[in-house]
């Protein structure tokens, strides 16, 4: 494999400074509510988040990983998917919003919008496993997610730990303070957290810390013919751009000029109306 | 420097976000319209941008160099100070800005009482709008003796006092060229300067603090170096016992560093402090704190001063001693230590049972 990207000191001290960070707070979240689950949407973020998951527990992965499918993921995504669950041996939950899709309440089907899309097939799923029986001695305690606050507007407004309504609302004014790193002593009546370990890390750190551990890495990241995805979501409404990198050293060069435009430039969603505020306040990761 | 995390603070409107946007702007070049407000690339929901004001912390990554930066801006009006407690309790720095006209108000007050409480990182004072009073150096030199009588008042310590403007960034981004203010480093001379406090950790004590425990026990190495065979002991139950295994095997030498651990006899708890034998470490259950309220969502913050008792942690037995300052026992869930500061380990909720009522520091 090409080494042209030479890991500074100061990059592995900071990837060793996070992983640190997202390692202590899975420890204490799940040290004290057990009944945790985690997103893993078999993206670059997630895998990596998972992979720290690994670590802190001794290779073990202690709580159920669920992945939301919406029907039109790429194929190729979910192949991934089931071969790394297979691979790390862990218990996947596969979520889908079956009335939705058979009624056809979606954007591609019936022209809903794409936020309305994004509604039913994403947040709605997570919202129902919130109130399910998942674990039978009582509801779910914490959602682990993978966003980073670099992302888009609305999401440098979270928190390490957020707290949510049981319909899974979020306002982002009404948050409790919150001491770095102490994980707070009770959940409210009807509220649940959701846990964001890699808040402070970025596009690139992800990728240098894919490197850095050599994790698996979604082919759909890699150019074929001419065309990479640098986000990935549902085909009808996810773009792939022109690229030629062909493999994690290949993208962290060309990163550096990517930096400076928006990572979810392809995705549909962000740019309609109230765009993802409005979607994530209403529940969506 | 590697990774530094700022926490903006000051009085409502005093330019905070303003700020923030410009270090924004220039770090992540390309990213914002030029046409955009300063303050808006940092307020970001609808609602902040309606009513012009910061509501919620919000958090930005960007890169100096090599290096790494967290600004977290936090929100100058009271109702929304669990956005400042947030930033304050998680930062190496606080950048504390005081508008050049207004000096130094109610809130710029609460929030360096707010650092002292919780973390005592060191304090960036930014004295901002320097446009606005013609860059009257009088004025300047007057804001930072004042600045300088708090800080020692309250025990903290000053890094820099700079003055700038976000308008045309000097001070900010770049040098005054004005008399009086051309020796002064810009706030970002001052960032790409500053050394926060990483030193190594190796020949300290050995201080594990245990979280759970599954086929071992999992917690976070605070200092020291743990060796196989080495005798340790077990607070706050204050056993004696050997260390057998120690994953991973080489560990960082960044701290706090992620560990397993197992011991010869004994099987580990959450709470539980290892620490090694016959250190000068006193670890204790039984500690003074001092502490603020924070009757959320929306309600008033006042400075703890009731006579009743509040449990912590969902522990009870609060006894207060004079202004702000109590004296409580905790039982075996936390154990804290008397004699040094630690990063998180010192601070703590205050909680009714159910929601977060407040925050608090353990003082030795
Ligand atoms: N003249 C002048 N005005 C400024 C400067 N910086 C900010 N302002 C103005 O001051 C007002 C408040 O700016 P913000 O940056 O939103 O202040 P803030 O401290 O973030 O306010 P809150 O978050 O609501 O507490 C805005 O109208 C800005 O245009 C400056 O350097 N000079
Ligand atoms: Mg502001």
């Amino acid at each position: 494999m090409l080494r042209n990207v030479q890991l500074s000191f100061a990059t592995m001290s900071i990837l060793t400074r996070l992983e640190a960070q997202a390692i202590h707070w899975i420890r204490e979240v799940y040290s004290q509510y057990p009944k945790t689950v985690m997103l893993w949407s078999a993206g670059k973020d997630s895998t990596a988040l998972l992979w720290m998951v690994k670590k802190a527990f001794f290779g073990e992965i202690p709580f159920p990983i669920v992945h939301i499918d919406t029907s039109v993921k790429p194929p190729e995504l979910l192949l991934f998917r089931d071969q790394l669950a297979k691979e790390w041996g862990f218990k996947l939950i596969v979520l889908r919003n079956e009335a939705a899709i058979s009624q056809k309440q979606t954007f591609f089907d019936r022209g809903l919008t794409r936020m309305q899309c994004c509604k039913n097939l994403k947040s709605q799923p997570l919202i129902d496993l919130v109130k399910s029986d998942i674990f039978p001695s009582g509801p779910v305690q914490v959602v682990i997610v993978g966003l980073r606050s670099d992302e888009e507007g609305s999401r440098s407004k979270e928190r390490f730990v957020s707290l949510r309504d049981k319909n899974s609302q979020w306002d982002p004014v009404l948050q409790p303070p919150e001491m770095d790193g102490v994980c707070p002593p009770a959940i409210p009546d009807g509220y649940h957290f959701r846990l964001h370990p890699l808040l402070e890390w970025t596009e690139t750190l992800i990728w240098e810390y894919t490197r850095q551990e050599g994790l698996p890495v979604n082919p759909l990241y890699f150019s074929k013919d001419g065309m990479r995805y640098r986000s990935l979501g549902c085909l009808p409404c996810s773009a792939p751009f022109p690229s030629r990198a062909t493999n994690v050293d290949e993208i962290l060069l060309e990163m550096r000029h990517l930096a400076e435009t928006s990572e979810r430039k392809g995705r549909g969603q962000d740019s309609e109306d109230g765009g993802l505020e409005t979607l994530r306040r209403g529940g969506y990761m | 420097m590697s990774w530094l995390k700022i926490a903006v603070g000051g009085h409502v409107d005093h330019g905070k976000s303003s700020l923030v946007g410009c270090l924004k702007r220039h770090l992540q070049r390309g990213l914002y319209a030029s046409d955009l407000d300063k303050a808006l690339i940092s307020d970001t929901l609808k609602e902040e941008r309606q009513f012009e004001k910061t509501m919620a912390l919000g958090r930005s990554t960007a890169r100096l160099g090599p290096d790494s930066l967290t600004i977290l801006d936090a929100p100058g009006h009271r109702e929304y100070l669990s956005g400042f407690i947030t930033a304050v309790s998680a930062a190496d720095i606080l950048i504390l800005v005081v508008d050049a006209r207004e000096g130094f108000k109610e809130q710029t007050y609460l929030h360096l009482r707010l650092c002292a409480l919780l973390n005592q990182c060191p304090v960036l004072i930014f004295i901002s709008k320097m446009d606005a009073i013609n860059w009257n150096a009088r004025r300047f030199y007057e804001l930072k003796s004042e600045a300088e009588e708090y800080a020692l008042q309250m025990g903290l310590t000053i890094s820099d006092i700079v003055s700038g403007t976000s308008l045309s960034e000097e001070g900010l981004l770049h040098r005054s060229r004005r008399d009086s203010f051309g020796q002064l480093p810009s706030l970002l001379e001052c960032l790409m300067a500053y050394q926060p406090n990483q030193e190594p950790r190796t020949d300290w004590p050995l201080r594990i603090l245990i979280q759970g425990n599954m086929t071992k026990a999992y917690g976070t190495l605070l200092s020291g170096k743990p060796r196989v065979h080495q005798k340790i002991q077990v607070f706050p139950k204050g056993y004696e016992d050997e260390i057998v295994e120690i994953t991973p095997e080489s560990l960082s030498e960044i701290w706090p560093i992620p560990i397993g651990i197992r011991l010869a006899k004994h099987s580990l708890k959450r709470g539980d402090r290892v620490c090694s034998l016959a250190s000068d470490i006193l670890v204790g259950d039984s500690f003074h704190a001092s502490g603020i309220t924070f009757l959320e969502p929306k309600g008033p913050t006042q400075m703890l001063q009731q006579t009743k008792s509040i449990p912590i942690l969902g522990l009870p037995d609060m006894v207060p001693l004079i202004h702000r300052q109590f004296r409580i026992r905790l039982q075996s869930q936390a154990c804290v230590e008397k004699n040094l500061r630690l990063d998180f380990l010192n601070r703590a909720y205050l909680f009714d049972g159910s929601r977060v009522m407040g925050a608090l520091r353990l003082l030795p």
